[in-house]
């Protein structure tokens, strides 16, 4: 087996011509969504199915998210059961910070028992289009990341850049077409998320998931 | 920094989210998917009988009937005396153990519909105690339904008695073509039951218009106006009814 490195703490682990993405594990022996764990030379690695994170989708078409180092801030908005914010959670490691903001009570029980769990993870359980109420315990971040079904979602991203994201920062939003619009085509739907993302950031890659995921696109903004 | 005060925070902002229309919600979900289960054992049941007893099987195809007969007898020869089917039977010939499945199944059938029932009147109570106005003129299963489809009783304040009226019709609200329904949940109301086909639409209107009334009430005043919306409410219906008979 051998192992390649893409940005801070995930790997490739190629393995007879396949090859698969991992983090390496923040809180060793402990599988946060029923994932493979690999054990070599003496680190655990985290398998990062792409059917699962859109993040990580994008890294199997080929992208490098740059804006994601070891010990920066990250805003998740949407943070959900928590999947994709764990391998953040591995990526930023121990000096890093990810505020993780999600708005269903039933979900975020689980949020926070992941949380619990990985002392670099902070939840907040609010509306992520409400967030400026919560300015007082949030601080300036590093990279944005947002993945909400909701049909002003681009808005919501500008909106909270605008509030929460560094000069310089970096961003990504899940772009879900079938939210914004149902009628329209989805290519369609996702170029006039570009166009609107556009006037506000410096556009560095648009990303169509298919196989992975239907109907999503992922767009790296940097501000 | 520690993250500490954040999950103590999160935890907080999730304990005070729940409310008594949460637990409302989640009970009328048990009662909806156990009598989905209910039905289906059922299903499975009867056929299994089908296969022991089919000239009976045909004659009990309802489901009341089914349970009522089967209870106290379960072999053929006790059956056929009791509903005169023909003694020899094209069925298969289950021996003793089989048949006991059959029983088996009734009685877990049966403890369903006892677990349906104890929900059912534990959602009344809930309903009398915090909403007393809406159980008076909508009765508690209605107004739990209609919360559990709104969301919340705030939500089902704001509402207008149109709205109210046609909840839980949205699967067939949107059907080009089709006009708009006109009663949801409100249906099994007993006055609208008891009504004739022409006029249920005019009294799910009115028990609507009053139960919305009785849904204001509860959330803003607080007050206790059974009395007051139920006379107005029969005086309604009455107009309605008593119209109808004025013209034949």
């Amino acid at each position: 087996m051998e192992i390649e490195k893409v940005i801070d703490n995930v790997y490739w682990i190629k393995n007879n011509g396949s090859r698969i993405l991992t983090t390496l594990n923040f809180k060793q022996g402990v599988s946060v969504y029923g994932e493979r764990i690999f054990r070599l030379n003496g680190r655990e690695y985290r398998e990062w199915i792409p059917s699962r994170s859109k993040l990580a989708a994008a890294i199997y078409k080929g992208f490098k998210p740059v804006g994601l180092r070891e010990g920066i801030s990250v805003l998740y908005l949407g943070a959900s059961t928590g999947t994709t914010l764990s391998h953040i959670s591995d990526i930023i490691g121990r000096e890093g910070k990810a505020f993780a903001v999600e708005i269903s009570e039933e979900i975020g029980v689980r949020l926070i028992l992941l949380a619990e769990n990985r002392k670099n993870i902070y939840p907040i359980i609010y509306d992520a289009a409400k967030l400026e109420d919560k300015g007082s315990i949030l601080q300036r971040c590093d990279f944005l990341y947002e993945d909400i079904a909701q049909k002003d979602q681009v808005g919501i991203f500008i909106k909270n850049a605008n509030n929460f994201l560094k000069r310089g920062g970096y961003g990504a939003i899940a772009v879900k077409a079938r939210s914004i619009d149902v009628l329209s085509p989805p290519k369609e739907v996702i170029e006039r998320a570009r166009q609107e993302l556009s006037k506000r950031f410096s556009i560095m890659k648009l990303i169509d998931l298919y196989p992975f995921q239907k109907d999503h696109a992922i767009i790296f903004v940097k501000n | 920094m520690d993250n500490r005060d954040f999950i103590i925070e999160a935890k907080r902002a999730i304990k005070d989210k729940w409310t008594v229309d949460t637990l409302i919600k989640r009970l009328v979900e048990l009662v909806d998917q156990t009598s989905k289960a209910e039905n289906i054992l059922f299903k499975a049941v009867y056929d299994l009988f089908f296969l022991y007893y089919p000239e009976a099987g045909i004659k009990l195809e309802e489901k009341e009937r089914f349970i009522e007969e089967i209870k106290n007898y379960i072999d053929r020869d006790d059956i056929s005396k009791h509903l005169g089917s023909p003694k020899e039977s094209m069925g298969y010939d289950l021996t003793g153990t089989y048949i006991e499945v059959i029983k088996d199944g009734l009685k877990e059938i049966s403890d369903i519909r006892l677990l349906i029932n104890s929900i059912e009147n534990k959602i009344d109570d809930l309903i009398n105690k915090n909403y007393p106005n809406s159980y008076a003129v909508l009765t508690g299963m209605i107004t739990a339904r209609l919360i559990s489809i709104a969301g919340s009783m705030q939500e089902l304040a704001m509402m207008p008695s149109s709205k109210i009226q046609i909840l839980g019709t949205e699967s067939t609200m949107f059907i080009k073509g089709r006009r708009t329904p006109k009663y949801g949940v409100i249906f099994k109301h007993k006055l609208v039951q008891s009504a004739d086909d022409n006029l249920k639409g005019k009294i799910a209107k009115v028990v609507a218009s009053c139960g919305t009334l009785a849904i204001k009430t509860d959330i803003f005043s607080k007050e206790d106006k059974k009395d007051a919306i139920l006379s107005e409410l029969n005086r309604r219906v009455d107009k309605i009814l008593g119209n109808r008979k004025g013209h034949r």
